[in-house]
């Protein structure tokens, strides 16, 4: 599994674990890292820009670090 | 708040208008009432000025009809022909306590010229063959005609006339001079007006020496030092602070002038002069008028006050009506499609954005929801490519 696949995982848990709204948070992350989190799955690759857009919108919208 | 926002920005810019539009009333209004304060001083001088020449023109035309009386009388004219002062005396005294009790407080008689002594005077019997030598002697001597008008005496001031007494071949037997002194106007006015007068007299124009003597005969404080140009003849008041001038007395405009307005406890009052001018035409003096615009000036106030809180009232329910406004029709709907466009970017394919106006933003709301209609379509497209694979 790719490590976006992970941070992808890490999302939708943070959500759930913090009852959030999961459209709106997906939405915000996905526009702050030039991303649809939809087409993100295990075969997904590594893009080591994309990763680190992706840790920043996370610690950006959920305030976690990835 | 956030302060980038065009919200945040419209209220500052709204907020410094009000408070520039509440300056600008505040500012108005005080150049108003400022203004209105000085429109009543100068109503205040110009008025009293024009009262003061009524009843100097009304107790001229009363000595005038007394003395027109009093020749019509042939006793006392053949008594002043043939200078009986006794005779004249008997015959016209008991005339002066009702023309004193009228106001004419002078009366005299006048041999001719060109001895033109004081033959009798009726409010001093026991002093008679001096020479005044003044401007209206000179000057009824001259024309044999009446003159009238203001006089300055050496120790005070009153309105006299002096008219030629004929005989009865037409010969000038000498003149008859009837005079009332300004105390009386000045109340006048005052009870007409309800303003304060002080009648000030230039130096110049006035007797030290005298003006000491007849303060002390009148009992009255010897005010000569209090002011540096001029004396204070009388005044309706007995409050001393009302009178406060600076200036040359001759330099008084003609219509009179505003000095200033002044506050004294919660009173609020305007001052103002007019000159006054003797039968020679010179400035001798002028008559200070204080007016108290206390009334007026807290109804200006009153009136300011509400203006004041109208338009302040007005200005936050404007700024309050339009926020309200540009909330509902601008940003309330900008952030449905900002929260549109992030719910959809999120996975949120069903929810369509609901348009339902033509103006500017219903335009932009129809713009995006074509959009994301394509932009459903184009994921749908690739998501059943990406299967397929």
């Amino acid at each position: 599994m790719s490590q976006t696949y992970d941070l992808k995982m890490l999302i939708e848990s943070t959500i759930t674990a913090k009852g959030l709204d999961a459209t709106d948070v997906r939405g915000k992350i996905a526009l702050k890292a030039g991303r649809l989190l939809t087409f993100i799955n295990p075969t997904t690759p590594d893009d080591p820009a994309g990763v680190e857009k992706l840790k920043q919108a996370i610690k950006d919208v959920l305030n976690i670090s990835a | 708040m956030n302060y980038k926002s065009i919200q945040a920005k419209v209220l500052i810019a709204l907020v410094i208008c009000g408070v520039l539009g509440t300056g600008c009333v505040v500012g108005l209004m005080h150049y108003f009432t400022v203004e209105n304060s000085k429109a009543l001083g100068v109503e205040a001088a110009t008025g009293s000025q024009k009262l003061f020449t009524i009843l100097e023109a009304r107790e001229i035309s009363k000595m005038t009809a007394v003395s027109d009386a009093l020749f019509a009388n042939t006793q006392v004219r053949d008594a002043f022909a043939a200078k009986d002062r006794d005779r004249l005396l008997a015959l016209t005294a008991p005339l002066y306590p009702q023309l004193k009790s009228e106001g004419i407080t002078n009366w005299m008689f006048h041999t001719p010229e060109p001895d033109m002594t004081v033959f009798l005077r009726l409010h001093n019997p026991a002093k008679f063959g001096d020479h005044l030598n003044r401007f209206f002697d000179k000057e009824v001597a001259r024309t044999h005609a009446l003159v009238s008008g203001n006089e300055l005496a050496r120790a005070g001031f009153a309105v006299r006339i002096i008219r030629p007494v004929y005989d009865s071949k037409g010969a000038v037997t000498g003149y008859v001079e009837l005079g009332e002194e300004l105390d009386p106007f000045m109340r006048a006015l005052k009870s007409q007006t309800g303003n304060e007068y002080g009648l000030l007299l230039n130096k110049k124009f006035v007797d030290r020496q005298f003006w000491a003597d007849s303060s002390a005969t009148w009992k009255r404080r010897d005010n000569w030092d209090d002011h540096a140009g001029f004396v204070i003849e009388g005044k309706t008041t007995a409050n001393d602070n009302i009178i406060q001038f600076q200036g040359d007395l001759a330099t008084i405009p003609e219509q009179g002038t505003v000095l200033e307005q002044y506050q004294d406890g919660a009173s609020h009052f305007v001052r103002g002069i007019f000159p006054i001018r003797d039968a020679a035409g010179n400035t001798v003096g002028a008559m200070f008028v204080v007016r108290d615009i206390s009334d007026v000036y807290a109804a200006m106030r009153r009136t300011q006050n509400i203006l004041l809180g109208l338009t302040f009232v007005s200005l936050v329910g404007g700024i309050v009506l339009l926020l309200l406004l540009l909330n509902h029709f601008i940003f309330k709907r900008l952030q449905r499609i900002l929260t549109a466009a992030t719910r959809l970017v999120g996975g949120d394919f069903e929810t369509p954005i609901r348009t339902d106006s033509d103006d500017e933003v219903g335009k932009l709301e129809q713009l995006f929801e074509q959009f994301r209609n394509i932009f459903v379509s184009v994921l749908a497209e690739m998501s059943e490519a990406q299967t397929k694979k």
